[in-house]
């Protein structure tokens, strides 16, 4: 028996051997991606942890550690439930006509030939453009007496409108805004999809007797664009969780038009409430993740076939 | 008695200068089963799509059991398209695919709507016979059990059967194929042409079948229509295609291996012959052109009879097919190779080895003579019993 265990216990040894050079050199092709990922994602994410658990303000000499109390502060101040009900009713906006608008207008551009290109650059430019000066152009067309919307407004017999300051309709201008930027790329998105749609399936359609335009639009153009559907609806709802430019240069926050972001920006950069503003970051991001796997899995099941 | 499809002058051409099809003209009987063959890029999809109403010809008509449809929807032409890719509704079971032609043929738009439609009067009567209908089909394809997939589930041949249901249910009159089996495997595809051949026969149905496939073409058809370059070159029965092609083209499209060609020269006198010698007996009423002489690969022969026409050739190559062989001869003093299909039992204690001299011969009789423009020549045949000796 010794005989015969003797040399295998000789390999198993070479074996383990070979095991951890093996695993060094995985360790060692992985590290570079591994490393960057820590630093890049990890490790902000970390801090971000550590620091909402403290009352840490910028330039502060002594920090202590304070548990959840900024988590209670956060859910009991009026500012945050404010910003928190004005992001929901400005996504509650953006989503539906963000992503209907751009189905709807990728539709009308998938039919024309040779205008088409010309279309596709039209409504791609919002996108191109840095929304901060955009949104002083805004300014000027919305503005209650120099705008050509209130010009318009008042040639139809209607009272001048205070776009930006009137407090019921600032969020949903906001939002209007928000709507335009984000519907050219999704248009976009929406043309990519079309654009692989087999033609097969639309004469198939057509022979089954689906030639009117909605019947084809509920049998094959719909159904088949559902997984790019989903996709454009998360990313949207994710940007608009993110509005900030136009709340920054249009309003302030004014007269109750926090959002979530810029009460994040104005704890942190304003009142320099580095650990409350960490909080607030930590509850947004937790908001906006479980929202985007939420869409994710419950439109991934009604999406794939 | 009416024509099961009447095709009368059709002109197509998606660029001015370039025309797709070409007057055609073509008339087929009620319930006949026919091919459109040709090479690729002929037309015929193009052709496929204008008689079912999903392309609008330039010119011409197409009526359906003698019913003029030139400038109706594909919906109502009673016909039913089964598609090279199927084209199967992927977000919908298989019992919804098979039914979506009787949805929309029977229900109205409102009773369609997804959530309103429950409310709709009636819809509930119609829904269970349009089911029924549903099962009645799937029983005859034998797909009952896959009625609950999704088309992602299905094999290539499964997927075939149910756009074939599909096609089936609403009972059309005509039968429009592009292709259908080209994309499943060797066995499976010879298997599928005898269902199709079957069910056929089953619903009696017209059947427009288009294939690049001259032996699906020749084994499932009571006639083909060849196409070339966007005009028919022949509408006939297998048989007459092969045994009378009436234009060169056809006769090099239809048989494997493919037919042998030689050049010809006919004289003043209309005396025919090939490769330099008279053809003996040969002789055409037409004078003075090129020409040529086509022999099938079993016209051939390995030994001559006086009034052959005769060659000397290398024998080049032999392929074996089981019961017979194909013999590659190169003819002296030509760069061509002539194909010869011989049966294995001929060959028998006369070993054959490449390189080795062959005597070759045919016919006359056996020798088909197309004239410059490819066209069939008639020809008068006598016995002479002049030999023609071979260089
Ligand atoms: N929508 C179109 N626009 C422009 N040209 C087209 C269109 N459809 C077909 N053609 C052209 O018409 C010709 C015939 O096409 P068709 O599809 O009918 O050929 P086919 O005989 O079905 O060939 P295959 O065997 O490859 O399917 C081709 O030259 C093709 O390029
Ligand atoms: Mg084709």
């Amino acid at each position: 028996m010794s005989a015969i265990s003797l040399p295998t216990d000789i390999s198993r040894r070479r074996d383990r051997r070979r095991g951890y050079a093996e695993s060094l050199k995985g360790w060692t092709f992985v590290s570079p991606a591994a490393l960057l990922l820590m630093l890049i994602y990890l490790v902000p994410l970390a801090m971000l942890l550590a620091l909402s658990v403290t009352d840490y303000q910028l330039g502060a000499v002594v920090t202590g550690f304070v548990g959840l109390d900024n988590f209670e502060r956060a859910f009991a101040d009026p500012v945050f439930q404010r910003a928190f009900s004005n992001t929901l009713l400005y996504v509650a906006i953006v989503i539906p006509f963000g992503v209907g608008l751009a189905l709807v207008i990728a539709i009308l551009i998938h039919q024309r030939r040779r205008t088409r290109s010309l279309y596709e650059i039209i409504y791609f430019l919002p996108v191109t453009a840095t929304l901060v000066a955009m949104a002083t152009v805004w300014q000027f067309i919305l503005h209650p007496r120099l705008g050509p919307v209130n010009k318009l407004l008042q040639t139809l017999g209607l009272p001048e409108t205070h776009f930006l300051s009137d407090p019921a309709l600032i969020v949903p201008t906001l939002a209007a805004i928000g709507v335009w930027q984000v519907v050219g790329f999704n248009v976009i998105l929406f043309l990519a999809g079309l654009t692989a749609i087999p033609r097969e399936l639309y004469d198939a359609a057509r022979v089954d007797g689906a030639s009117a335009p909605l019947d084809r639009f509920l049998t094959v153009t719909w159904p088949q664009l559902g997984p790019t559907t989903m996709f454009v609806t998360v990313t949207t709802s994710i940007t608009a969780f993110k509005v900030f430019e136009t709340v920054a240069v249009l309003t302030k926050g004014q007269r109750g038009t926090e959002v979530l972001l810029y009460a994040i920006y104005l704890e942190g950069f304003q009142y320099f409430e580095m650990g409350y503003a960490a909080a607030l970051t930590l509850v947004f991001m937790t908001f906006v993740l479980l929202l985007s796997v939420w869409q994710t899995f419950h439109l991934d099941r009604r999406v794939h076939y | 008695m009416t024509l099961g499809l009447e095709l009368r002058g059709l002109d197509k051409s998606f660029e001015p200068e370039n025309p797709v099809l070409r007057g055609i003209d073509l008339s087929i009987r009620r319930g006949e089963f026919v091919s459109l063959v040709g090479s690729s890029g002929c037309g015929k999809s193009t052709l496929l799509r204008i008689i079912a109403g999903l392309e609008q010809a330039d010119g011409g008509r197409v009526a359906i059991d003698g019913r003029e449809v030139t400038y109706l929807e594909p919906k109502a032409r009673r016909i039913a398209m089964v598609f090279q890719s199927y084209a199967l509704y992927p977000h919908m079971t298989v019992a919804a695919n098979i039914a979506t032609p009787l949805i929309m043929s029977r229900l109205h738009f409102l009773a369609r709507l997804p959530l309103l439609g429950a409310l709709a009067p009636g819809r509930r009567q119609v829904r269970s016979t349009i089911d029924r209908a549903v099962e009645e089909v799937a029983d005859q394809l034998e797909i009952r059990p896959l009625l609950g997939r999704k088309p992602a589930q299905l094999s290539g041949g499964q997927r075939q059967r149910v756009a074939l249901a599909r096609a089936m249910v609403r009972q059309p009159s005509l039968f429009l194929m592009d292709e259908p089996l080209s994309n499943l495997d060797a066995k499976l595809r010879v298997h599928m042409r005898g269902e199709l051949t079957d069910l056929h026969r089953r619903v009696g149905a017209t059947f427009v079948y288009v294939t690049h496939d001259q032996v699906e073409a020749m084994t499932m058809s009571d006639r083909i229509a060849l196409m070339e370059r966007g005009a028919i070159l022949q509408f006939g029965t297998p048989s007459e295609l092969y045994s009378a092609p009436a234009n060169l083209r056809v006769a090099q499209f239809i048989g494997t291996p493919s037919i042998n060609c030689f050049p010809a020269e006919i004289d003043s006198a209309g005396t025919v012959s090939c490769l330099g010698r008279p053809v003996s007996g040969m002789v055409t009423s037409e004078t003075r052109q090129r020409a040529s002489l086509a022999v099938r690969p079993e016209s051939i022969r390995l030994s001559a009879r006086s009034e052959d026409v005769v060659f000397g050739a290398t024998l080049r190559r032999i392929e074996h097919h089981g019961s017979e062989y194909i013999l590659f001869a190169e003819p002296q003093g030509r760069d061509q190779l002539v194909r010869i299909r011989v049966s294995g039992a001929a060959l028998e204690g006369q070993p054959l080895a490449e390189g080795q001299a062959l005597t070759i011969a045919f016919s006359a009789a056996d020798a088909h003579l197309f004239g410059s423009d490819d066209r069939r020549m008639d020809v008068s045949l006598f016995d002479a019993p002049v030999r023609l000796q071979s260089a």
